[in-house]
């Protein structure tokens, strides 16, 4: 158990920084907390795993990407919130971390599958087979949204580029 | 679509999977790691074999029984568990709890562990005190007690010689 519990502890610092990427990059709520909640169910789980380190992040991202649906299930299943005062710009904290907005922008224009796969694919760096398996695709359907979703990309931040004053 | 674009933007989507965790969050989220339950493997554990082998013993004793079957020291170790469990084996019939007579005419069982049959009665007392062998036979020690308080006449519950 002790080494299960090292290994949870290494993969924690290799996959922590891409599950928060992937997880703040699919607009999920309280994305900090949701890292936690995937890394306390690895722990709880990791008895019953097998596999090499490649299998693992995998599986991590497995857990990832039920919990983001749920959370987006259930989102949606809310009632809408009651508007709350706008407060000033001043008291608004700066965000704690640089996040590139424009191409987060971009990809909430995308459809939910093309954002899926695209984010797995390059947030999380998971391969074509790996990203299939997640999503339960084959491997050619998750290659042509990856296609429909870069090009959709690049148009949008092709237009979006152009706007811009020179 | 450009070649040189598609790299960058492969490029800044990879960048937002490579922001550090801040330490504050990542000291919580270790610790949280370090206290968690983790689950069981799927193996028995070693009180589930324990139990598992006191089971076989059981049944491997009681089936002898009924076959009529010198079981030997699977037999005597059957109902030393069983006395320990406080379970009847009655020609292979398991009983849990029944009641049985022993009363002022019934010599104390030694370990008093459970309560045995007529049968075991008797074998404890031929092996433990043979001079009240004969009355031990004529009596009811070890036998069930019936609904209204009253002994059985239960024809199984025969002394078995296991000879």
């Amino acid at each position: 158990m002790t080494a299960d519990r090292s290994r949870v502890a290494r993969a924690y610092n290799d996959l922590a920084a891409p599950v928060l990427g992937y997880l703040r990059t699919l607009g999920v709520p309280e994305a900090d907390d949701m890292l936690g909640e995937v890394f306390v169910q690895v722990v709880r789980d990791i008895g019953r795993f097998r596999g090499d380190d490649a299998a693992l992040r995998r599986w991590v991202f497995s857990i990832a990407h039920n919990r983001a649906m749920d959370s987006h299930r259930q989102a949606r299943r809310r009632p809408p919130p009651i508007p709350q005062p706008v407060p000033d710009a001043a008291e608004v904290p700066a965000p704690a971390e640089p996040f590139d907005a424009e191409l987060v922008g971009a990809l909430a224009l995308l459809s939910p599958d093309q954002r899926e796969v695209v984010v797995l694919r390059f947030v999380a760096d998971l391969s074509l087979e790996a990203v299939g398996r997640i999503t339960g695709r084959a491997t050619g359907a998750v290659k042509a949204l990856q296609h429909r979703a870069l090009e959709r990309l690049s148009h949008s931040l092709s237009a979006e580029s152009a706007d811009q004053p020179q | 679509m450009d070649d040189d674009f598609e790299a960058q933007m492969v490029e800044r989507l990879g960048a937002l999977g490579r922001q550090p965790v801040s330490p504050a969050l990542r000291s919580a989220h270790l610790a949280t790691i370090a206290q968690c339950e983790m689950s069981h493997r799927r193996r028995l554990p070693k009180l589930g074999v324990l139990a598992l082998g006191i089971v076989a013993v059981l049944l491997l004793s009681t089936g002898l029984a009924v076959a009529e079957v010198d079981a030997g020291p699977v037999s005597d170790m059957g109902e030393q568990i069983a006395g320990v469990l406080g379970v009847n084996i009655t020609d292979g019939k398991v009983t849990h709890g029944t009641d049985r007579y022993y009363g002022a005419d019934c010599l104390a069982i030694a370990d008093g562990k459970g309560a045995i049959n007529h049968g075991q009665y008797i074998k404890w007392v031929r092996e433990h005190q043979p001079d009240e062998l004969d009355a031990a036979k004529a009596s009811k020690c070890g036998k069930p007690l019936n609904a209204d308080g009253g002994d059985t006449d239960n024809q199984n519950e025969q002394e078995s010689d296991g000879d």
